[in-house]
């Protein structure tokens, strides 16, 4: 599903973020990939939904080469991808409803397919009941619970998860994890990017450890290592 | 059809967030359309008074007393040869006599002199016009050739020539025009300054959800369109109001003009009534793309998508 082949980056002057990064992620897996701060993993998930370019190897997504992806052919890519972000990333003057509805609306879903998709997804996530609620009015794991059914309106093949329990709770964290875990029994293609030691021991699914922009590590049931 | 409804709700959503900066926008272009106005009306104005004085200008060939109107028939049918004449009228001498009476009624002394000597000195005149100003010294140069009229048939000829002020006016009314084009200019260039960064402020002001529509997988042109749209939304509602304040003030003014220029053809308003559509297309076009162009750039600038 997912083929990095030799992912190296560099930003301007010689800041190396990813230096020779190979890992293959199989259709339906669950991925953890953990580090320090700084170690490269935002800079990876950004490779993976081509908001960067790498300097030098090849990104496979779905037999799709998007190493040098056009920015025509971007909006096709992220509509394969859902990504959730640690701060959520909700519109405050928009509805529970409206923010996954507005998913939809910019990638021109008639309005009866909005209608009919939206609440099934938010009943996936729980909040089927309130529809009518803005981000103030919910709390953290809502919101993020939120972005994640706005990142599965498309039924993305996988869906990318950047710190998602960064802003949360304990308690609020195991409910995202929990709910990251049933998209992933679906079959979509999961991967997570934290640094939350107990969600990671708590999956116990496949862990990529990265230290200076490095893999050091790729177990298949793995445990926070570091 | 919802794409196009949902690019509409986003683009007035644009406006609406940015409504300020949108009012001082469409004010700015709001004053270049009105630039555009009075430089057509000054056209308009300047093309009926050019007329009027052409319509003064003209070549008048004074006959002896001894010859009659038959001679003069004969000389104005020669003179309708020269190159630019456009008529030649002949006025009998007993017109012209009458004529005479009739200028000075007021002044008796003329008069009664005039009867004292109880005889018409006035010969028949033929009156020739051009058929532009630039024609007379031409044909005036031209009635000098012996060959328009026997000798002694020709007492002399009289150039009233309103050309001087015509030429002064044509300046004037160049002056007004360039000074016009130079207030549009300066307008226009306001306004797409203006769009420019109207444009950027709402790019800026909007990037939270602009990041948010690249993320979930909207396409390029849905993103940028909305920005194109609001310039061309600022434009049309320039022009409208413009339009709007520009009659109404037509509409006031227009009688004044008119009764002072002494010619329908002075009318602005009419002028505006005959070609409305065509002015407002042209506007609206010229207009619209012009800040499509600065929003163009204000988007390819800063909406990296």
């Amino acid at each position: 599903m997912i083929e990095l082949k030799s992912i190296s980056k560099t930003y301007p002057p010689d800041v190396v973020a990813l230096n020779n990064v190979s890992a293959h992620i199989e259709a339906g897996e669950f991925v953890s990939i953990v580090g320090r701060s700084g170690t490269g993993k935002t800079t990876l998930m950004k490779i993976m939904t081509a908001e960067e370019c790498p300097s030098s190897g090849e990104i496979v997504i779905g037999g799709w080469n998007i190493t040098r992806i056009s920015s025509g052919e971007k909006p096709v890519l992220r509509r394969q991808i859902g990504v959730v972000f640690q701060d959520f990333k909700l519109l405050p003057k928009k509805t529970v409803f409206e923010n996954v509805a507005f998913a939809l609306e910019v990638c021109g879903v008639a309005p009866d397919r909005i209608r009919a998709i939206v609440p099934q997804v938010l009943k996936i996530v729980g909040l089927e009941h309130k529809l009518d609620r803005f981000p103030r009015q919910l709390s953290g794991g809502e919101q993020q619970r939120v972005a994640i059914a706005r990142s599965l309106v498309h039924a993305p093949k996988i869906l990318i998860a950047d710190e998602p329990t960064g802003n949360l709770d304990a308690i609020h964290a195991q409910e995202i994890t929990d709910l990251l875990l049933k998209i992933n029994q679906f079959g979509t293609t999961l991967v997570l990017v934290t640094h939350n030691r107990e969600v990671v021991n708590r999956i116990r699914k496949r862990v990529i450890t990265m230290e200076h922009g490095t893999i050091v590590s790729d177990q298949k049931t793995g445990k926070y290592l570091l | 059809m919802s794409k196009l409804t949902r690019l509409l709700k986003s683009t007035f959503q644009h406006f609406r967030r940015n409504l300020w900066l949108s009012m001082v926008t469409i004010l700015i272009m709001g004053f270049a359309s009105v630039s555009a106005h009075v430089l057509i009306g000054t056209r308009v104005l300047a093309a009926s008074a050019a007329q009027l004085l052409t319509q003064k200008v003209d070549i008048t060939v004074y006959l002896t007393p001894t010859s009659n109107t038959a001679a003069a028939e004969g000389v104005a049918t020669k003179i309708k040869t020269i190159p630019g004449v456009a008529s030649a009228t002949v006025e009998s001498a007993e017109e012209v006599y009458a004529a005479f009476q009739q200028r000075y009624a007021q002044e008796s002394d003329t008069v009664k002199a005039l009867k004292a000597i109880n005889v018409n000195p006035f010969g028949p005149v033929v009156r020739v016009r051009g058929n532009a100003i630039s024609d007379y010294p031409t044909i005036y140069a031209g009635l000098s050739d012996p060959a328009f009229a026997p000798e002694g048939v020709i007492q002399r000829t009289s150039f009233d020539n309103n050309a001087d002020l015509l030429n002064r006016f044509s300046s004037m009314e160049r002056t007004i025009r360039w000074s016009v084009e130079g207030v549009l200019a300066f307008f226009l260039l306001l306004s797409l300054v203006v769009v420019y960064n109207t444009i950027r402020m709402a790019i800026f002001s909007q990037r939270d959800e602009i990041g948010i529509m690249k993320l979930v997988g909207a396409s390029n042109w849905f993103i940028r369109l909305p920005f194109l749209l609001e310039a061309i939304l600022y434009s049309v509602i320039a022009i409208v109001v413009s339009f709007g304040v520009w009659m109404a003030l037509l509409k006031w003014a227009d009688p004044f003009i008119v009764q002072l220029m002494t010619t329908s053809e002075a009318s602005i308003l009419g002028y505006y009534q005959q070609n409305f559509l065509v002015l407002v297309t042209i506007q609206v076009a010229a207009l619209a793309l012009a800040s499509m162009a600065s929003a163009g750039l204000a988007v390819g600038r800063y909406l990296k998508v």
